[in-house]
């Protein structure tokens, strides 16, 4: 206990230092209802990195995603999350996304009679008057959107559309990282982008996210394979099993677990926790 | 008393209400309307002009401007502020009473509303004294829309309000009306009690706004009483907002072959309101289609009644009729009574309906907020959007957009 306390000052001593530093979770636990889903998460991120996260369905991979952007469902029963060095698990979803944190859902969701292009509107010019930003006109943000648009070839008579209503699958992640390309965020989460992509819209979705990758942009790429880690290399890559990471590794850790699955990963995963306590 | 308009249909009437007297929660029309905050009141009927003037009515509704519009204060057509020098050829718009010579005018009158057995329908037939007639003649097609705000306004002591109007579209005629129940501001209680009845001729095609936004010291009962020949298209967006109790009664008799209606309607309840709506379809004869969308949103401690009925009649097969009722709760003292009910005598039809009642998605307020947008602001967001399914029903755009931002402000006072 004593021991903890005196990591955790040094641990803030150490991300006002190297202000590289972007995200740290540090034995994030969360559940929900009486269900424990994380476990203790640490994971450090540093701007300009791009985290691989993989692991069984069920492990807890949208969980983390859904907490670090703030759903309240889930309740935070220990840790924190330092983003910029401020522990952001107090800040409304809202607040969160107007530092800088962005969420492409596994699942987004269909909000029938709001367009598109009103709600981005919306959410652009909130998050530039949380920066004592001027809102953006029409006009500008008509053509911010076509500009961004064309990063993910994505289709006008989409923006004109609801939210997400009656897209088909690849749509919706289109959408997603369509979005991501007009709020800017600094860590962008990417949950299973890939799936429901065909190979074309993988090749053209991977290729929007590396051109949003910057020196100042980190991201979070979840998935369950590695051919999208072929488009968007990742820096590490990290395996959550049972609310836990229990190993980490370079992209080769990608291609091990494409060619052996997660059998050895469970059999090794006591010793993975401690290791990573450490 | 001002002499009455019509002493013989107004004598019967006065002996129908002292037959029925005032409904109680037992009656099943008024099982969760409990009007005894309006029956504990004294209510003049002594109308005194607000002294509105066309200046104030077109600054509230810009919308009406290139339009015509009968300003009715109080129960009486304020003929100097009204706009009514250019109707279009194939409309008339005057006083019931100027027609009693017209037999086709008067067959209508007084015909369909539930005079024997509704005690509102039979004040307000007792007690009307400027029974309004708008006209469509056979084969016009008006494009121009019409408007008829009708205001309340009592400076202390509370008054008593009758309205009524006969509104007939004749054959292959075509048209728009909407009508506005307005307080003047600043004004003391009103309660309204407003009848409209209307003709939809063969082939005619006709669409009625309503827009019920009285104060929140008001009272409101409004029984809307319509028939519909063969081949006829009618639509009906209710919108309301304002008002202590408001109740409306909404009965439509398809009585010739494809015959089509569209029911919408809005309720936007806050604070301790009270908004109640009775529909009741009845399809008489075959292949006649009847949808009906009501949606409400409430918020605060107040409270919505959605009662719907539709009746298919023996003869009446080939029938469509759908209804559905949605509601969104704001709040934890709000509340919702919805009840659909079928009564089916025919058997070759398709009826369906439903009600739901909830709070607001979870999932797509969470959506819109990761997304940077405030929680008031996304929730507004997903309420609009949910309201404008009922207002995109709304032909006139300018109507539309004033509604809608009615609804917006009075939604944004009730979340924040
Ligand atoms: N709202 C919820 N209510 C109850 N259990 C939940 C809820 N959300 C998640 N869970 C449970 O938490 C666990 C982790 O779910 P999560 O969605 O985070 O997994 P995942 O790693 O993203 O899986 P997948 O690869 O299938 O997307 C699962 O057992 C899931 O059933
Ligand atoms: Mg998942």
């Amino acid at each position: 206990m004593k021991e903890n306390k005196f990591k955790k000052n040094s641990s803030q001593a150490l991300t006002t230092q190297h202000e590289t530093r972007m995200l740290s979770i540090k034995n994030l636990k969360a559940s929900i209802g009486e269900k424990q889903i994380l476990n203790g998460i640490n994971l450090e991120i540093k701007a300009g990195e791009v985290h691989a996260i993989m692991g069984p369905n069920g492990s807890g991979k949208s969980t983390l995603a859904s907490v670090l952007s703030g759903r309240d469902v889930f309740d935070v029963t220990g840790g924190e999350v330092l983003f910029d060095g401020e522990n952001i698990l107090d800040l409304s979803p809202e607040d969160r996304a107007r530092k800088g944190i962005f969420l492409a859902f596994q699942y987004p969701v269909e909000i029938p009679g709001v367009s598109n292009a009103n709600f981005l509107k919306t959410a652009v010019n909130e998050i530039r008057k949380s920066k004592g930003l001027e809102p953006l006109d029409s006009k500008d943000f008509l053509v911010m959107m076509k500009e961004r648009m064309k990063l993910v070839e994505m289709d006008k008579a989409m923006t004109q559309r609801s939210v997400n209503e009656g897209f088909s699958g690849g749509e919706k992640k289109r959408n997603e990282i369509f979005q991501m390309a007009m709020l800017e965020p600094k860590l962008c989460i990417l949950d299973e982008t890939d799936s429901g992509l065909d190979i074309d819209a993988l090749r053209i979705v991977a290729n929007g996210v590396n051109a949003l990758r910057s020196k100042e942009r980190s991201f979070v790429v979840i998935t369950h394979y590695q051919r999208l880690l072929d488009y968007i290399v990742p820096d590490f890559v990290h395996v959550l099993y049972n609310g836990r990471i229990v190993k980490s590794g370079t992209k080769d850790l990608a291609l091990e677990l494409e060619e052996k699955g997660y059998d050895w990963i469970k059999e090794i995963k006591a010793d993975a926790v401690e290791f990573s306590n450490k | 008393m001002p002499v009455k308009e019509f002493p013989e249909l107004q004598e019967k009437a006065i002996s129908h209400f002292n037959h029925l007297g005032f409904p109680g929660q037992k009656n099943e029309e008024w099982k969760y309307t409990n009007i005894s905050p309006i029956l504990s009141k004294t209510f003049s009927d002594s109308i005194l002009p607000g002294g509105i003037t066309k200046n104030e009515i077109l600054k509230r509704f810009p919308f009406i401007r290139d339009a015509i519009f009968i300003v009715v204060e109080n129960g009486r057509w304020n003929r100097e502020e009204s706009e009514f020098k250019d109707i279009p050829q194939g409309m008339k718009i005057g006083y019931v009473r100027e027609e009693k010579n017209n037999p086709s005018i008067q067959k209508h009158f007084n015909s369909y509303a539930d005079v024997q057995d509704d005690s509102f329908a039979a004040l307000n037939t007792a007690f009307s004294n400027d029974s309004l007639l708008i006209q469509v003649l056979p084969g016009s097609v008006i494009e121009k829309p019409v408007f008829i705000i009708h205001v309340a306004s009592s400076d202390e002591q509370a008054i008593v309000i009758h309205n009524r109007l006969l509104l007939v579209a004749e054959k292959n005629s075509s048209a728009k009306i909407s009508t506005l129940f307005v307080s003047k501001t600043g004004s003391a209680e009103t309660f309204t009690n407003a009848i409209h009845e209307i003709f939809v001729g063969e082939n005619a095609k006709l669409e009625f706004d309503i827009l019920q936004n009285e104060n929140e010291k008001s009272f409101h009962i409004c029984g809307t009483h319509v028939l519909q020949s063969a081949n006829s298209v009618f639509s009906i967006n209710t919108v309301s907002a304002g008002g202590k109790i408001v109740k409306n009664k909404l009965h439509i008799k398809l009585n010739g072959q494809n015959g089509e209606n569209h029911m919408h309607g809005l309720y936007v309840a806050s604070d301790s309101q009270l908004i109640d709506n009775h529909t009741a379809v009845y399809h008489a004869v075959p292949h006649c289609n009847s949808n009906q969308l009501y949606k409400g949103i409430i918020g605060g401690k107040a409270h919505g009644v959605f009662n719907g009925k539709i009746f298919v009649e023996k003869d009446a097969q080939k029938t469509n009729a759908y209804q559905s009722n949605k509601n969104i709760l704001l709040s934890n003292d709000a509340v919702v009574n919805a009840k659909p009910q079928l009564e089916i005598f025919a058997d070759d039809v398709k009826c369906s309906h439903g009600a739901t009642t909830g709070q607001m998605d979870e999932e797509s307020l969470f959506y819109l907020r990761s997304r940077g947008i405030g929680e008031e602001n996304a929730k507004s967001l997903l309420n609009i959007a949910f309201a404008n399914d009922i207002l995109n029903a709304i032909s006139l755009e300018s109507f539309r957009e004033y509604l809608s931002s009615l609804v917006e402000t009075k939604l944004k006072d009730t979340l924040s």
